[in-house]
């Protein structure tokens, strides 16, 4: 299936690749993805659905503000979209753009963020206002939902290891990355758990704030978050913003203010921390969504950089691709971000309102050992 | 305007970021914060990224190295300035966005990304400063992540040009007011002060009776031409 959109942004000469020349070239620049006519097809239908979400007098549902972004196979890409308040299906096989979780039924989201799947049809979405994590089946419909306010503060993201029965969801505000498994009981918890949740909803209701999400609070000088949570030790987070699983099995935590990613095995022990402060290459000012792809490379989008860094599975960095700006192949504030299986990356670019698409080019050792060493 | 620093820390109004929210070192919630700093040994280090960071070369483009990524201009930090987009905002809005602290942005459905009236793609602060009408300009602080109320938003990234509309004031008369102008333009940082919390939430100098809007427009909120575009 080809991508029509950025047609136009480039021509067959100029292709936009990561690294430059006489460097292999191991990314090169798909699109973007922002309305239901970058599926192509023409004389949408989708008019009337497209008002009821957005408000806007236009005849064609596009994306607001994107969160996350998840690709369940070659023809659905997700998009969470926090200001629209649902999620956003890009359906390239029959080109059209289809709405997960608007108002009106148990699975109504309030401000979807992180989003993931288990590889078996079912799609995950963090819902940070609803403080629940929310679950969708193989045609969308909603199954289940769990959390809830006495077991989330803030979730922020979450990622599904299947063949171990573990679902993933990064809270940024318990400082923790809370495991559960398919039947909604939580199992393990990563991270200090030391803070007292029931006492900072307590806090929060207390400053008059109805919304339970501590702004009151805020207002008044206090961290909405668990303080005494926070941690810098292997192990520890300090905002955690985004979980994904390796084929192998490990779980990669985003540790926000740490700056740095931490690698844990199944059973929740920590292999190895990547990434450090500064702004070289290989440090970390603020990642935000990561994503491993099927050869158990790790991206990392970085907010403060405005790219992805790419490391092996060792913490290696291997290269970096995108930069700041509102063009083809480059980000303004980037969030989540997504591989498939094919190595399709794509990329939640938040205030250009689009994703943003790539693709990773496998390139034979030797013949790249043979460029590197003329 | 910001008078000298006087020591390390130590902002000329009293109060030092150290004993605000955006100390993030802290590890546990008690005054006085000193001998709770963790590991960075420092409080700024969380939004003025430190040049430098060691050097973990990338693998796969030795040929073509890199050096330091370009980061956000900022009026405070001598950094590498971007072309549009820039701004000292963009490191604000890197935080908050919902997932370390409030969501600053909200986009409204009704107008996204507007060209501004001086020609400009700005953004809309969704974090309210007006209260859609209240002549005191009191705050209201219920997350709005859906809003389309254009009242409860206002734009940052524009040149802040009042020879286009009358009824702001003078770009000398906002900043003797104690609000900042970067490279001309409005960016969060021009009403609020991300060190000090003397004034609530952030803010430079106090909004009672709406003083930060009435620093900027002519006559308050309820007759300025600059809420209805």
């Amino acid at each position: 299936m080809s991508w029509p959109v950025a047609a136009a942004a480039q021509d067959a000469t100029t292709e936009l690749v990561w690294p430059l020349p006489p460097d292999a070239a191991r990314i090169r620049y798909v699109g973007a993805l922002r309305a239901e006519s970058d599926l192509g097809k023409k004389g949408s239908f989708l008019g009337g659905l497209s008002r009821a979400v957005t408000g806007k007098k236009s005849d064609e549902l596009s994306i607001l503000r994107p969160n996350d972004v998840y690709a369940a196979d070659s023809t659905r890409v997700y998009v969470s979209d926090g200001a629209a308040g649902v999620v956003m299906v890009f359906d390239r096989a029959s080109k059209e753009m289809r709405i997960i979780g608007g108002k009106g039924g148990f699975g109504a989201l309030m401000k979807p963020m992180g989003l993931g799947g288990d590889g078996r049809g079912r799609l995950y979405v963090a819902d940070q206002s609803a403080h629940r994590v929310v679950m969708f089946g193989p045609n969308e419909e909603f199954l289940a939902a769990f959390g809830g306010p006495s077991q989330l503060l803030n979730p922020v993201d979450v990622a599904v290891d299947a063949d171990a029965d573990r679902i993933y969801i990064a809270d940024s505000y318990l400082h923790q990355v809370v495991v559960y498994n398919h039947a909604g009981a939580i199992v393990q918890r990563l991270g200090r758990d030391v803070g007292d949740l029931a006492a900072k909803r307590a806090q929060a209701r207390a400053a008059g704030d109805s919304s339970s999400h501590g702004v009151q609070a805020h207002y008044q000088g206090t961290s909405r978050d668990l303080v005494e949570n926070r941690g810098a030790a292997p192990g520890e987070f300090r905002y955690p913003l985004s979980v994904a699983v390796a084929p192998d099995g490990t779980l990669y935590v985003s540790d926000g203010l740490n700056f740095r990613v931490q690698a844990f095995d199944r059973e929740g022990t920590h292999l190895f921390s990547v990434g450090r402060l500064g702004d070289t290459p290989g440090s970390l000012a603020r990642p935000k969504g990561i994503a491993v792809d099927s050869e158990g490379h790790l991206y990392v989008v970085d907010a403060a950089f405005n790219n992805l860094q790419m490391f092996d599975g060792e913490g290696q960095l291997l290269m970096s691709f995108g930069s700041v700006g509102v063009g083809a192949g480059q980000l303004w504030l980037p969030m989540g971000t997504h591989v498939d299986q094919h190595g399709t990356i794509y990329v939640a670019d938040r205030y250009n309102d689009r994703i943003q698409v790539f693709q990773y080019l496998p390139v034979e050792e030797s013949a790249a050992d043979n460029r590197e060493s003329n | 305007m910001v008078a000298p620093r006087t020591a390390r820390g130590q902002w000329p109004n009293g109060l030092t970021v150290t004993g605000t929210v955006h100390n993030l070192s802290r590890t546990a919630q008690k005054p006085p914060m000193d001998n709770m700093i963790a590991d960075y040994q420092e409080a700024c280090v969380y939004c003025h990224t430190p040049h430098g960071g060691g050097f973990n070369g990338p693998v796969w483009n030795r040929q073509t190295p890199t050096g330091p990524y370009r980061m956000y201009s900022s009026g405070s930090m001598d950094m590498i300035t971007d072309p549009q987009p820039s701004g000292v905002s963009l490191l604000c809005l890197s935080c908050h966005d919902g997932t370390i602290a409030l969501d600053g942005i909200t986009n409204p459905p009704t107008v996204p990304n507007p060209p501004s009236p001086l020609g400009e793609r700005i953004e809309r602060c969704s974090d309210d400063c007006h209260t859609g009408g209240n002549p005191d300009g009191g705050l209201n602080w219920e997350n709005v992540y859906f809003d389309t109320d254009l009242r409860k938003q206002h734009p940052i990234g524009m040149v802040y040009d009042p020879s286009r509309d009358p009824s702001f004031r003078s770009a000398a008369a906002v900043q003797a007011a104690g609000l900042r102008l970067f490279g001309g333009k409005v960016q969060c940082a021009t009403c609020h002060a991300p060190h000090s919390q003397q004034f609530q939430p952030f803010l430079r100098i106090s909004n009672t009776g709406g003083s930060i809007c009435s620093a900027c427009h002519i006559g308050g909120p309820g007759e300025s031409t600059a809420h209805f575009w």
